[in-house]
């Protein structure tokens, strides 16, 4: 499904922030993707949810290479992929409802047909009461899951979190990653950046260590319940 | 009755119709935020241009209304001129003599509808602007004025016609205004060659700004932009809701612009009025609010919602395609 071959990145002329990096993703996996702060693991991300072309090596995504492909195509990959920003990213002057909506209302979907399941992701994620709230009156955690519920609505085939628990107590941070094993159950391939090592302690799943912008390890994980 | 009734109802419900069109505005998620810092200004920008627009195209209008009053009265009518003294026996009584004898000579011919001699006081009159109120008739060679108005029907040939008077009655000449015409429909040319040229330069104006405010709407909003995109929206549903937004500001603006053109068109024809009744506005074209002028000023709004739109699309699509 994802395929990386000695991918690197550098922005501008500085030194290059990912080396070498070379891995692959089946369909249906489930990922942590560990290291430091500045091992690079965004940067990772962002070359997986096509924000940026690597200025090296190739990258395979549902079977087509990004090199080749034209950018009128990009949309329609990009549709497969749901992204939980670190930062959130939230449209500030919509509603919760209307940023969680927003995927769907740009792939062309009417406000009817998708009104019921946007109302019920957002009460599963704990905001049912908080539906017409703008981000600015909600909460870290709770613009966090927001965020989450507009990543997972158009049920993506990969789904990339970059510190999805970062701003969430653990019963909802549990909560949280219970979802993405059921999106994962379902056949979304899901890719979870953390440092937090609780939360990778806790799910059997394949580990990408970055160190140093160099993917050190892949491989299984330590974790006691499986992702599955 | 009633059943019949039931079925339109179940056809066709104003209520249900209603409720679809309130959705279809309720259903609309405005994905970029309002205008904050540059909308202001804009508008008054566009609201401007506007006004400017529809003040050159009532201008053109009007000035066509005039050439086209002035040509055809000029066309339809000529005038006989009998110079006073004559050129071979210096006799200034033989004028009255000869304009009798050229007025039975016009109204025997075939294409004069009427032929009607202009007295000495109105020829006076004709002259006061120029030459006061002193009475100057005696001293003046004021030459003897014949008007004549053509049958449209009939093709006067009037070389022919002056040629053949004037070997029956000397000292005849007959303008038929072939040389105001000229001059005024080659004024009339140019004055819609400035109009046209200013509204090209209005249209290139208006252009320039809102690519200039389109770049700059992109620039403010980058990250949502990139946002958008990262969720998957084309470039063309981008440009969309920045044409949204343009067009939303370009129709307020247009309304500005044209309820202040017609304003100053209002106190044009007002003052034109008031200026014509007292015999002032010799100088001032005719300004008539006519349906065509109303039509005409109504495509303002519609051109520049054109303009706006595909500016704004071109304008966005041309800076996303070199994002990623």
């Amino acid at each position: 499904m994802i395929r990386f071959e000695n991918v690197g990145i550098r922005y501008g002329m500085s030194e290059e922030v990912l080396r070498d990096v070379s891995f692959h993703l089946e369909p249906g996996s489930f990922h942590f993707l560990v290291g430091a702060s500045g091992a690079g693991k965004t940067s990772l991300l962002k070359l997986m949810y096509l924000s940026r072309r690597p200025s090296r090596g190739r990258i395979n995504m549902f079977g087509y290479d990004l090199s080749d492909i034209p950018r009128a195509e990009l949309p329609d990959l990009r549709r497969r992929i749901g992204v939980v920003f670190q930062d959130f990213r939230l449209l500030e002057h919509l509603t919760a409802f209307e940023n969680v909506a927003l995927p769907l209302r740009i792939a062309g979907q009417k406000p009817r047909d998708y009104r019921e399941d946007v109302e019920e992701l957002l009460s599963w994620v704990g905001l049912g009461d908080r539906l017409n709230a703008k981000p600015a009156t909600l909460s870290g955690g709770e613009q966090q899951r927001v965020a989450i519920a507009r990543a997972i609505v158009a049920k993506p085939d990969l789904l990339l979190a970059d510190e999805p628990t970062g701003n969430v107590d653990s019963k909802i941070g549990q909560r949280l990653m219970r979802l993405f094993a059921e999106l994962n159950r379902l056949g979304t391939t899901v890719v979870i950046a953390t440092h937090d090592e609780e939360t990778v302690r806790k799910i059997s799943a394949p580990i990408m260590q970055l160190v140093g912008g160099t993917l050190t390890h892949t491989g299984p994980g330590m974790g006691t319940q499986s992702a599955q | 009755m009633s059943e019949n009734s039931d079925k339109i109802e179940t056809a066709w419900s104003p209520r249900e119709a209603i409720g679809d069109l309130t959705a279809f505005f309720d259903d609309r998620i405005n994905v970029l935020p309002p205008e904050t810092g540059s909308g202001a200004p804009l508008l008054m920008v566009i609201a401007a241009m506007c006004y400017l627009a529809a003040l050159t195209i009532c201008g053109v209008l009007s000035v066509n209304q005039a050439v086209g009053d002035w040509t055809s009265a000029l066309e339809q009518t000529i005038t006989v001129q009998i110079d006073p003294v004559s050129l071979e026996d210096g006799d200034a009584d033989s004028a009255e003599v000869r304009l009798n004898a050229a007025l039975a000579v016009l109204e025997a011919e075939p294409g004069i509808k009427d032929a009607k001699a202009i007295s000495q006081e109105d020829a006076m009159r004709m002259l006061e602007p120029w030459l006061g109120t002193a009475d100057l008739a005696d001293e003046l060679p004021i030459p003897r004025l014949i008007e004549i108005e053509l049958d449209p029907s009939v093709t006067l040939d009037l070389p022919g016609l002056e040629t053949r008077i004037s070997k029956q009655i000397p000292g005849v000449k007959i303008d038929d205004h072939t040389k105001w015409n000229e001059q005024i429909l080659v004024f009339a040319d140019f004055l819609e060659t400035i109009a046209f040229t200013i509204l090209a330069l209005i249209i290139a104006t208006t252009i320039a700004i809102i690519v200039f405010a389109t770049r700059a709407g992109l620039d403010a909003r980058e990250d949502i932009v990139e946002v958008l995109h990262l969720i998957g929206a084309r470039d063309e549903y981008i440009a969309q809701e920045f044409q949204y937004q343009n067009l939303k500001l370009g129709l307020y603006a247009s309304l500005i612009g044209m309820g202040a053109a017609f304003a100053t068109l209002i106190l044009m024809a007002a003052l034109g009025g008031l200026w014509g009744s007292a015999d002032q506005a010799y100088l001032l074209p005719p300004v008539d609010i006519t349906l065509n002028a109303i039509l005409s000023l109504l495509l303002v709004p519609l051109a520049a919602a054109a303009v706006i739109a595909t500016t704004t699309r071109i304008t966005v699509v041309n800076v996303l395609e070199k994002t990623l």
